[in-house]
């Protein structure tokens, strides 16, 4: 069948296709940016289900086998997929090991936040190189996508400018659903991205007269700013630095370590001091203790994955955050908790 | 002196600049054009500032990225150090209390030491992993277990060297690895856990009695390979051995100058909803007299959405064993069969049955019931406390009743987690 798709076009006189590179990835975010940037020159196919735990996949062999075929390997890093290694291990694959070009860490060059001053398990599963879910906050997939980009060029130096050019195309579009496109246009996505890295897009958007012109997320998410927000698991940390939320405690005790009854009615109790309205989680955990929280002080759950893919209509990046920002400013707008 | 090439373009100008000034006064232009003049040097100079000020608003912005980098890089910890290349530690013990109704004895003999009835800090085990160079890998594993009541007797449990592409042609032919040194060969599934990896306290009585009280630990050379693939979600994974014979129940009286030859296939296939299926075939043989061959099947639903509170296992491994050894039973059968249920996040519930012929009892059978249930408060502690009732045509096993408790805990660096458990 191979030789007859090679063939036929070179007897019609047609130019040949030429096959896609595949690029295997851990998470499903990681497969959406590499077709961002790779376009229809990549076959990218993620390795975690978009609906689990990013922290525990089993290092199947099944996994293994489609490692052992990849052109490009694309982790996020940060010690987030430690079973990534096994599964890269395992696939007898010498292109993808650690150190070779075909080989990329996204998250190289993401400032890290929560990196840990002291580094002990009496933390709980703390992560040494800071909190690896740097994908929540979008202008940091701005720099994974360049990693990704300069992996593909590696690996397919022919196209490179095809990959610079959808690179661009990729970021500018970022900037357009994170301020929007017409202050996008006025400001330009370079400075408005340092000023909200600054954290001084409000400020100065005030002093220049501008605050109207804001559009996109931040502009739908506007009704999130300040708010206090309970989360499970300290996932959404470059999520609140982005959009302004207060994270001032979360449903587990310690990182991986699962709340105690102690912990569950300390929660309560702040959750009735701050007047709580949402408590976030992803997807991937028990809601039992949620379910508990809602229970004791009618705030709203609110489930969503972090990962493209994880629902019907969440076939890219740009739709993940959507959802996420819909269904939080739908539950911080909602009716005030009951008790 | 010489005149150097940028004075040299302006004395033409010097000398014509009173000729240009008189030709200019002579004309003077309406006042209008010379608005006109001075609006067109007004932007001309606009143009310029801004020009100039989206110059320096880029320098500032390389600035300020470059500036973002360093302090990128100066909040991360130093990406080398003189420990670097030092192998990755990590420190496992495993303590068992037991209680028995009779005398129970080591290695089930009643001619060595007793161990029922007593708490054993039953080994401590030493993992080291680094990286050698870019086509190999190195693993040490050291065991400081207790050999009697006791007594404690360093040993090592593997040492290899995994290469993962071959150096002649830099790359691995059907993502070939060879393991070369000390290891734990594949043959079938639990022989190739660590004690504190098990499901159970023990290894399956059923692989007790063929490869030995502590599984089959052997030197030689083995290569795991990819066969071709029968479907989209399926992997056929080979194993071919090379290894000294001898030192384990079923090569009997041969000695490790026998060479023994182990080949193992298994099939994996995952279901779409977070349940997969293994199934292995092995043989071991060492020379004509000596035989194993073995089944191995582990079943595993472990949904995606709250996959860390709730999962089952069901598996089990079968055993047979053809000799021609007049220290040994001509044929001896073994099977074990377990299944675990997770209830919540670290509590788990299993029970495992076995039942064997004694190799080196002939005529003698042994069953085995068990139940368990495990606790972890993390990944890195663990206790379990189980039962277990036996049945045996071996008098003192017979009727025998224990219990047990098990406290496994591991620290260093966070050991990746293995295939088939679920922590």
């Amino acid at each position: 069948m191979n030789i007859l798709c090679f063939l036929i076009p070179v007897l019609l006189g047609s130019p040949v296709p030429q096959p896609k590179l595949r690029v295997v990835t851990t998470l499903g975010v990681l497969a959406s940016l590499t077709r961002e940037v790779g376009g229809e020159r990549v076959d990218a196919e993620a390795l975690a289900n978009p609906q689990q735990d990013p922290h525990f996949v089993q290092p199947r062999p099944t996994l293994m086998e489609k490692a052992r075929a990849a052109d490009l390997f694309v982790e996020l890093g940060m010690q987030l997929e430690l079973w990534a290694q096994k599964v890269v291990e395992g696939s007898g694959n010498p292109r993808i090991q650690p150190g070779q070009p075909a080989r990329v860490v996204a998250s190289t060059g993401v400032t890290a936040l929560e990196l840990p001053r002291e580094l002990s398990r009496e933390w709980g599963d703390v992560h040494p190189y800071g909190n690896p879910h740097v994908w929540l906050d979008p202008l940091n997939t701005k720099d994974m996508a360049a990693n990704i980009a300069a992996g593909l060029e590696a690996v397919d130096p022919a196209h490179k400018d095809e990959y610079e050019a959808n690179l661009k195309r990729f970021q500018e579009r970022i900037d357009e659903a994170l301020f929007g496109a017409e202050l996008v246009k006025q400001v330009g996505g370079k400075m408005l991205t340092r000023l909200a890295r600054q954290g001084r897009l409000t400020e100065w958007l005030a002093q220049k007269q501008l605050e109207k012109s804001l559009g996109g997320w931040l502009a739908r998410a506007a009704p999130l700013a300040g708010r206090p927000v309970v989360t499970y698991h300290k996932s959404w940390i470059y999520f609140a630095e982005r959009f302004g939320l207060k994270l001032p405690i979360e449903i587990e005790e310690k990182p991986g370590i699962p709340p105690s009854a102690r912990h569950r009615d300390a929660v309560v109790a702040l959750m009735q001091a701050q007047k709580v309205h949402s408590v976030l989680q992803e997807v991937f955990y028990d809601e039992g203790a949620a379910n508990y929280l809602v229970a004791e002080t009618g705030a709203h759950k609110v489930s969503v994955p972090i990962d493209v893919g994880a629902e019907a209509g969440v076939k890219d990046y740009f739709a993940l955050v959507d959802l996420w920002i819909d269904k939080l400013v739908g539950s911080e707008t909602a009716a005030a908790p009951a008790k | 002196m010489q005149t150097s090439p940028r004075h040299r373009s302006v004395v033409p100008f010097l000398i014509a600049l009173p000729y240009l000034s008189a030709h200019s006064s002579a004309q003077q232009p309406p006042e209008s054009v010379d608005n006109a003049a001075l609006q067109k040097k007004l932007e001309l100079l606009q143009k310029k500032q801004d020009a100039d000020l989206a110059d320096l608003r880029s320098r500032i912005e390389l600035l300020e990225d470059e500036l973002a980098r360093v302090r990128a890089s100066a909040d991360r910890p130093p990406p080398q150090s003189l420990g670097v290349f030092n192998p990755a530690i990590t420190i496992g013990g495993n303590f068992l209390a037991r209680s028995d109704d009779r005398p129970v004895y080591l290695d089930d003999d009643p001619t060595q030491a007793r161990i029922g009835n007593r708490m054993s800090l039953r080994e401590m085990e030493l993992d080291f992993r680094a990286p050698i160079d870019p086509w190999a890998d190195g693993v040490l594993i050291l065991a400081v277990a207790e050999e009697a009541p006791d007594e404690y007797a360093a040993e090592l449990e593997e040492g290899f060297v995994m290469l993962k592409k071959l150096p002649f042609s830099d790359s691995a032919p059907a993502g070939l690895k060879l393991q070369i040194g000390r290891f734990r060969p594949a043959f079938g599934r639990m022989n190739t856990l660590h004690l504190g990896d098990l499901p159970q306290v023990s290894y399956p009585r059923a692989l007790q009695n063929v490869l030995g009280t502590e599984g089959l630990a052997a030197n030689g050379v083995s290569g795991h390979f990819f066969l071709p693939k029968p479907g989209e979600q399926d992997t056929l994974q080979g194993t071919l051995a090379f290894l000294d014979g001898g030192n384990l129940p079923v090569a009997g009286t041969q000695s490790s100058s026998d060479v023994a030859g182990l080949a193992r296939v298994a099939w994996y296939h995952d279901y779409e909803d977070g349940r997969d299926l293994e199934l292995g075939t092995s043989v071991w043989t060492s020379g004509a007299q000596h035989q194993l061959y073995g089944l191995d099947w582990t079943y595993r639903w472990k949904p995606y959405i709250a996959g860390e509170w709730k999962s089952f296992l069901v598996g089990g491994e079968l055993f047979q064993a053809e000799t021609d050894d007049s220290t040994l039973a001509g044929s001896s059968t073994g099977i074990d069969v377990w299944a675990q249920h997770q209830f919540d996040q670290g509590l788990y519930a299993g029970a495992r049955f076995d039942w064997l012929e004694e190799l080196d009892q002939p005529g003698a059978e042994t069953s085995t019931l068990g139940a368990f249930v495990t606790y972890y408060t993390t990944e890195f502690l663990r206790f379990r406390v189980g039962a277990e009732h036996t049945w045996s045509d071996v008098a003192w096993l017979d009727g025998l009743d224990s219990i047990f408790l098990e406290v496994n805990f591991i620290y260093g660096a966070h050991p990746a987690h293995p295939y088939w458990v679920n922590r």
